[in-house]
């Protein structure tokens, strides 16, 4: 699937055997395919995400934010349909509430409102004004945050974790550091359903989720106890695992994966750069 | 003195951080399941802050907020800094012997902490929830801040008067709760900080 260097020396196809591992139900979980947006090195894609988020902020009115998101939002669609629905779902779960309590709030309380935009007649406190500064300054503060949704997810959908810790070593980040982000993001599903479990059994022997707020905090504690010692025993056992397999021993690695570093990907890392500088500039001299 | 300060990033100290991750989101659903009121995300990073030390908390603020921005909403990003900021607080009270508690008088300790580790989440969520949303973040504190406003304050004064309204309760509960769970971890499974941090079973 990726262009040139040695990856490896087994006959297994590791590519292959990484997309077909998994199957994905969560709206964050990676979306296999071989679109551009795929195959582009992950560090460019964190890069360029960064790049736009900056540029977005840096913005001074909503419509450019607007531009960025629908413009955006039409590239990470020609990833598939798998990742359009992953990134649309988040949209307009997160975006949504969002959305609803900015216009509400900045658009009715806004310190600068000054400008009457729409003025509905209400019931017991008789009129209601949401104002033009207000509903700009929640569109500016949305699009903006959408941006940035859509950038990281983008991002997200579209390259496998194992990917991305590997490009990540290879641009000489840590790989405590890596080893670390792979387990959290294995640990979580292992964890929620250790926790659905003890809930279960906590409950199944009388607790109490009505009582009052003193004995429900206790209760706190008692269901993340067990939680916690129980992570921990096998955290030892990872422990010596990882220290058995070097760990932290010093020097080169060979990886199993090969992630592919093209001159278009540091031709986009670079203009991302440039890009971020020049909104930068623009916006100090105006 | 830096070794005391990372706690030593040891093998088991880098082991810890993905469960202190899990707990920090993991944490959320039980306070779903037990309609407690309150955030109470940050107890995995004040565990490594009791346990591990201020620099081995700080990684798991990090990398909680990192991971949160991959599993719930990417606009949890930018809160990695107060993550950050809390682990380090509270890592460092920990390291002077705020978690030590031999007697009930001791238990005012907690106290001290529970209100370093409030001030330090207010100072770096303050300017964070200004200048990059505007107040607003699409969460229940939304109508604290929108109170605010409509009683004529600022964008800052609003923001900064529900988070003084907010961060104490939350960050209290979370210390408290912290030192109780790491209490409850058998001495064996505690790294050599968390030994020195906390006050010896009896």
């Amino acid at each position: 699937m990726s262009g040139g260097g040695t990856a490896g020396t087994t006959d297994v196809d590791v590519e292959a055997l990484i997309e077909n591992a998994e199957g994905a139900d969560s709206p964050f979980e990676y979306r296999p395919g071989s679109s551009p947006l795929h195959r582009l090195n992950p560090v460019t894609k964190l890069v360029a995400s960064g790049a736009l988020i900056l540029i977005a902020f840096l913005l001074p009115t909503f419509w450019g934010p607007l531009a960025l998101t629908v413009g955006l939002f039409a590239l990470v669609a020609t990833a598939g349909a798998g990742v359009a629905r992953s990134v649309g779902t988040v949209l307009v779960a997160v975006g949504g509430p969002l959305a609803l309590s900015l216009v509400l709030i900045q658009g009715l309380f806004y310190p600068q409102n000054e400008t009457v935009l729409v003025s509905l007649a209400v019931p017991v406190i008789d009129r209601l004004a949401f104002y033009e500064e207000g509903i700009e300054f929640a569109l500016l503060i949305l699009f903006r945050l959408t941006v940035l949704m859509i950038a990281l997810l983008g991002a997200i959908v579209t390259t496998h974790p194992k990917k991305l810790t590997v490009a990540l070593m290879e641009k000489g980040v840590s790989n405590k550091v890596a080893y670390v982000f792979m387990a959290a993001l294995q640990f979580i599903p292992q964890m929620q359903t250790r926790a659905k479990a003890i809930l279960d059994a906590q409950q199944a022997r009388g607790l109490d989720t009505a009582a009052n707020l003193r004995r429900r905090l206790k209760s706190y504690v008692a269901l993340m106890a067990p939680l916690l010692i129980g992570t921990l025993i096998s955290t030892e056992t990872r422990a010596l695992a990882l220290e058995s397999r070097g760990f932290t021993r010093k020097g080169e690695r060979t990886y199993l994966l090969d992630v592919s570093d093209s001159a278009f990907d540091r031709a986009i890392r670079w203009l991302s750069v440039l890009a971020v500088i020049a909104v930068f500039v623009w916006r100090l001299l105006l | 003195m830096t070794d005391r300060l990372g706690g030593g990033f040891t093998t088991l100290a880098w082991v810890l951080i993905p469960v202190a991750v899990g707990i920090n989101v993991v944490g959320g659903a039980l306070t779903n399941a037990l309609r407690i009121p309150l955030f109470l995300d940050v107890i995995g990073t004040l565990l490594l802050a009791i346990l591990a030390g201020p620099l081995v908390a700080a990684v798991g603020g990090i990398l909680t907020n990192v991971v949160l921005s991959v599993v719930r909403s990417p606009t949890m990003l930018p809160f990695a800094l107060t993550q950050a900021a809390i682990a380090l607080v509270a890592g460092y009270l920990a390291m002077r012997g705020w978690f030590l508690i031999r007697e009930k008088r001791d238990y005012l300790k907690l106290a001290g902490v529970a209100i370093a580790v409030s001030a330090a989440s207010v100072l770096v969520s303050w300017p964070i929830l200004v200048w990059l949303f505007g107040g607003i973040t699409g969460t229940a504190p939304d109508v604290v801040v929108a109170v605010f406003l409509a009683s004529g304050f600022s964008t800052e004064l609003a923001v900064l008067g529900s988070q003084l309204v907010m961060e104490p309760v939350d960050k209290g509960a979370s210390v408290v709760i912290a030192y109780f769970i790491a209490k409850s971890v058998p001495e064996r499974y505690r790294p050599s900080f968390g030994q020195r941090a906390l006050a010896r079973d009896r």
